[in-house]
């Protein structure tokens, strides 16, 4: 779905990225652009080392860039401070990670409560992990939890923000092909429902047919991008 | 290994930081009583003070002087004279103050010539460094024409200059003495030439004897109480033989005058009887000439021989006519020699007690740091054992033994412990005997530095405990560790797992609580091991501010409440001799209306001791008058003790003892280890009695006791006589002038005022406040150390838990309160805890720092309770601050990578 503004809902403008290790200088990313429109999903993929991770983390305004532009919505996070950089994090952005990250002293409920308490229009925390299905394990530690439970409260829990970007890196990494499946069926179905825009990061090939869009990055640079006309529902990919 | 300790040097430095407080304290503490007391020995050796002092009533000629320098086992005898005066510094606009007058000795008792010159002239001194200082150098000092002619004619001169400063080894105390002129307080001494004085005879003889070992050891006391004995003898011989030369001589005058007188008598008689026996031979008969006839029968020869025998006198006779003669005459009583030690040295008595103090309390808080040492070893090094858990595993798996994988890490706290050991060491018997010392500069007039003893013993064990508290420690924790399969090591440990605490089970109170204080709370029981720690070294610092300001308020009230709440008169009046009626009446006609009320009293000196036994100690007696009737009618004579003298137990009022009673104070009472109804033995200058306890009354400073009037009378020679009184003035009078007024009345030999005793006191306590700094610094570093350590590790082990909150939009601040609310809750109530402990910790001070001059109450005010939360949460807070930046330095990326 294209947008009619004159710029992308998402958009990296000639971002570069480096790393300084005293004298050596590692270009994470070199001069990369590409667009992301409103409520699609985008599956970046590429090897490992190829600086997706390094996307991601600059697109969530957890990582600074060293040149180039990025914007989401209409604001340009480049020149923001770390106190806008938190800000843009704390309202506009829901992150899922390859290992959950969930904080291991809250129950479940209570996880996507801190992440609720924070925002200004936060959807009800007892309502979106009811939606992720885990009503009943509500006052469940995540030790008590399965791989792919935990998953789901990292889901509910960037849910619960109601953001408009959904970032996950890698969530399918540390599951199982079922558990995983039935993660990325979630993940397409919150997009579809809520108009939300998603962008996956992944080195799993096989999954791109679900996305409307697919970025290839290889050694920090585009390599391809490639629109989906009709992405296909999860759960008949098989791999 | 370098390389890991740069790496966190924070870690290192805690460990090392907090063994040196440890170590530091416990050998600082344990050195300083050795310290100060090899200090003074090695200053009073330096200045040869005296061992021994002899003062005769009859004073000493030249002769008597070299007698006892002859005597073995004295090295240097040399005479002194000395006087106390009025006398006025040149500049001064304060009028007349009571001075001691000394010559100087030049071989015993040698002077520190702190500035200026020693004096050469007669009429040049050597001043006071307590009085004086260098800018007196020049001043005159005037003795004033206010003395007593014996005074007077004792000084060649009456006006000094000083040329001098000097610190005497007589005077290393800020006590100057007591006199019987002018206040009753010497202000000041000062050291002239021996030329100054005119007297024929020596005041005193200072013997510097042949002793044995250090100030206080049991050699030193037996060295001096054989040099006593044997000076004694040599000089009471030597005073006798002389007493006997001047009886002798005295005896021979009187003879000679009689014989004299006789002689003329005689010849008066003989002539008048020849000149009769010529108006015989002219007349007719005898009865014209008047005389009988038997005597007018006698010849010229006969008549001679007659009057020979009339005047002859027998030995005997003439031994009373001599007796008679002499009773009149104002010749010395047997001379008596008094034999004092370096005991009597105001300084030398309390130095030794004072010295102690500080080890009785060396004891807790070595012991308190030891363990904090301990906890924050054990933390360390779980810490690091946890982030190499899995270099662990692969070590192990590679085949390394146990040994060679935990040598690392025992040489990582080794070191720390070692260092740290060593440094606090020295840091220790550095600084401790420096920060007391100087503490005790304000009661004593200490020279520079204190000596520096290296204690090898002492060394060696703080190194051992500082092994202890580190390798010890690590080789327990290690051990549990790596008894684990090297599989297990390999594989990530699963972080602890949330659990619901107790505190949820309550609902209504769960339920109310905002959100991110349940998280709180969680964490909170999650690590009950740092939970533990913190507890520790927080309250621990809490409860040594406590004890600190607990120290510091209790002495510096002792004064204040002994003089407002039990000694009430405002002066203490002594007459120069025990009261007549006569006496007694003319000082009411100079005293009446300078006092409010008066009350009369009998005080002696003497010994008391348990009758059950036990050591005696010197104690004043006083009893009070309650029947004496005032002969003037505007001198209010008040028979109310209770207006005096505030005798109480437990709020209760003691009645005064009846006959065969003594009332004792508290100080006393403990230090003699009596109570009500036991038996005491008190001994004066005239007897000795048995007396029972009927009450203990409460003090705060100093001892007395009161007895009846009988006893009094019993054990001292006119003991029954009013020889003091205690006086109210009037409200609106300034007190040191009414007490100046007071001295001129007749018959007052010296007036104290209670506020100057009030004053002096605690003045005298104002080294405190330099040892209760170092205390804070102390306490402060401790709560530094350990919160650091904390936080450190916490912040460590939840860095991706911290990482994750900052992705999620956590603000720097938001993110901060959510670590560091933990420890504001745990501090807060550490601080609660602490407050407790602490006062349990002055409680056990108090206990160790028994005087018997001293009572003290474990009180710590609510200033200090106060000061000690504010304080304890300053430091937290000052620790949280300095980790913030921690926490916004946590990269997020870089934390969230990890595999979990």
């Amino acid at each position: 779905m294209e947008e009619s503004q004159s710029r992308a809902y998402i958009e990296f403008s000639h971002v570069t990225k480096t790393y300084r290790s005293g004298e050596v200088k590692i270009n994470a990313l070199s001069d990369i652009s590409f667009q992301i429109g409103k409520g699609e999903i985008c599956i970046i993929v590429g090897a490992s080392g190829a600086g997706k991770t390094t996307l991601l983390n600059i697109l969530g305004g957890m990582d600074t860039l060293s040149a180039g532009e990025v914007w989401l919505d209409g604001n340009n996070i480049a020149g923001y401070s770390r106190k806008q950089l938190t800000t843009y994090r704390r309202y506009e952005i829901g992150f899922v990670f390859q290992f959950y990250n969930l904080i291991q002293n809250l129950t479940a409920l209570e996880n996507v409560e801190l992440a609720s308490q924070i925002c200004t229009r936060p959807l009800n925390p007892a309502d979106v992990l009811d939606e992720v299905g885990l009503h009943e394990r509500e006052g469940n530690f995540p030790s008590q939890l399965s791989g792919g439970e935990q998953q789901r409260v990292a889901i509910a829990r960037a849910l619960a923000k109601n953001p408009k970007l959904l970032l996950c890196d890698e969530p399918t990494g540390a599951l199982d092909y079922n558990t995983g499946k039935t993660i990325l069926k979630l993940l397409q179905d919150t997009c579809r429902k809520n108009n939300m825009t998603v962008v996956i990061v992944t080195h799993n090939l096989a999954i791109c047919p679900m996305a409307d869009r697919v970025i290839r990055v290889r050694s920090g640079q585009v390599e391809s991008m490639h629109v989906n006309e009709h992405p296909t529902p999860v759960e008949n990919i098989e791999w | 290994m370098i390389r890991e300790i740069l790496s966190s040097p924070g870690r290192f430095l805690a460990i090392l930081l907090i063994v040196a407080l440890g170590v530091g304290f416990y050998s600082g503490l344990c050195i300083c009583q050795k310290t100060m007391i090899s200090s003074m020995d090695r200053y009073w050796n330096k200045q040869n003070m005296y061992d021994v002092r002899l003062i005769s009533t009859l004073g000493f000629d030249e002769d008597e002087l070299q007698n006892i320098q002859k005597q073995s086992g004295v090295n240097v005898a040399e005479g002194g004279y000395f006087t106390d005066a009025l006398a006025s510094v040149s500049d001064a606009a304060d009028g007349e103050e009571a001075v001691h007058i000394q010559s100087i000795t030049e071989q015993v008792n040698v002077p520190e010539l702190l500035q200026g010159r020693l004096p050469g002239a007669a009429d040049e001194c050597l001043a006071d460094d307590a009085a004086f200082d260098e800018k007196d150098i020049g001043s005159t000092i005037t003795v004033s024409s206010d003395n007593t002619k014996d005074t007077l004619d004792l000084l060649r001169e009456k006006t000094f200059t000083i040329t001098g400063i000097c610190r005497s080894p007589l005077y290393m105390n800020a006590e100057r003495g007591n006199t019987d002129i002018g206040s009753g307080r010497l202000s000041a001494y000062i050291l002239v030439p021996q030329k100054a004085f005119d007297s024929d005879y020596y005041h005193e003889i200072y013997v510097d004897a042949v002793t044995d070992g250090q100030i206080y050891s049991t050699a030193y006391k037996k060295s001096v109480s054989m040099a006593k004995k044997a000076l004694k003898k040599a000089a009471l011989s030597a005073a006798d033989t002389r007493y006997q030369k001047i009886m002798d001589d005295a005896r021979s005058e009187a003879k000679v005058k009689i014989e004299d007188e006789m002689a003329v008598k005689k010849k008066e008689v003989l002539e008048e009887k020849l000149k009769q026996l010529k108006q015989l031979q002219t007349a007719q008969t005898a009865q014209t000439a008047g005389m009988t006839d038997s005597a007018a029968s006698m010849s010229e020869a006969e008549i001679k021989k007659q009057i020979e025998s009339k005047f002859a006198v027998s030995d005997e006779e003439m031994n009373r006519m001599i007796d008679d003669a002499l009773a009149d005459a104002d010749l010395p009583d047997a001379p008596q020699i008094t034999v004092l030690t370096r005991n009597e040295n105001a300084a030398y008595a309390g130095f030794d007690s004072d010295a102690s103090i500080v080890s009785s309390i060396a004891q807790i808080f070595p012991l308190f740091f030891f363990l904090v040492a301990a906890l924050v070893c054990i933390t360390t090094m779980t810490r690091m054992i946890e982030d190499d858990r899995a270099q662990i595993g692969i070590f192990k798996s590679l085949g390394y033994s146990n040994a060679a994988v935990m040598s690392k890490y025992f040489l990582y706290s080794g070191s720390a412990g070692i260092l740290g050991g060593i440094g606090g060491y020295f840091a220790g018997i550095w600084l401790l005997p420096n920060a007391v010392w100087t503490g005790y500069a304000t009661t004593y007039d200490l020279p520079g530095k204190p000596v520096y003893l290296f204690d090898l013993k002492l060394f060696l064990i703080s190194l051992a405990v500082a092994l202890l508290c580190t390798v010890f420690v690590t080789w327990i924790r290690c051990h549990e560790d790596l008894d684990c399969e090297a599989a297990d090591l390999i594989r990530p440990k699963a972080p602890p797992i949330g659990k619901k605490i107790l505190l949820e089970r309550i609902s209504p109170i769960w339920k109310k609580m905002s959100f991110l204080h349940k998280v709180t709370l969680r964490n909170l029981f999650r690590y009950k091991g740092r939970f533990l720690m913190m507890l520790i070294g927080i309250s621990g610092c809490t409860a040594l501010l406590v004890a600190g300001f607990g120290i510091r308020n209790i002495f510096m009230g002792l004064g204040n409440e002994q003089y407002g709440v039990y000694t009430l008169y405002d002066g203490a009046v002594s007459f120069t001799d025990p009261l007549t009626d006569r006496t007694r009446s003319s000082f009411e006609q100079d005293a009446a209306g300078m006092v409010r009320s008066i009350i009369y009293v009998s005080q002696h000196s003497g010994d008391i001791a348990a009758s059950a036994g036990g050591s005696s100690s010197e104690i004043t007696f006083t009893a009070m008058d309650t029947d004496t009737d005032s002969s003037q009618d505007d001198m209010n004579v008040d028979t109310q003790t209770s207006h005096f003298v505030n005798l109480e137990q437990g709020g209760q009022v003691l009645s005064l003892p009846a006959d065969g009673e003594i009332l004792l104070d508290l100080g006393m009472a403990r230090s003699l280890k009596l109570k009500k109804g036991d038996q005491v033995r008190i001994s004066g200058t005239d007897g000795e009695c048995e007396l029972t306890v009927s009450g203990i009354y409460e003090n705060r400073l100093g001892n007395g006791a009161y007895i009846s009037t009988e006893t009094m009378e019993q054990c001292f020679e006119g003991g029954a006589a009013d020889n003091a009184a205690f006086v109210l003035f009037p409200d609106d009078v300034q007190v040191h002038q009414a007490g100046k007024e007071l001295l001129g009345a007749s018959n007052v030999a010296n007036v104290t005022l209670s506020q100057d005793n009030a004053d002096r006191f605690t003045s005298s306590m104002e080294g405190l406040d330099y040892i209760i700094f170092v205390v804070i610094l102390c306490a402060g570093a401790l709560a530094f150390i350990v919160i650091y350590n904390l936080t450190n590790i916490n912040i460590s082990e939840r860095m991706r838990e911290i990482a994750t909150v900052k992705v999620l939009g956590f603000y720097e601040n938001e993110a901060c309160a959510y670590v560091f609310r933990e420890n504001t809750m745990l501090s807060v109530l550490s601080g609660a805890v602490g407050l407790l402990l602490g006062k349990c910790l002055l409680i056990f001070i108090v206990d160790r720092i028994s005087l018997a001059t001293l009572v003290l109450t474990p009180q710590v005010g609510i200033i200090g309770y106060a000061g000690s939360f504010v304080l304890t949460m300053l430091f937290s807070w000052l620790m949280q601050l300095f980790m913030r930046h921690r926490i916004a330095g946590i990269h997020m990326a870089e934390s969230l990578k990890s595999v979990e």
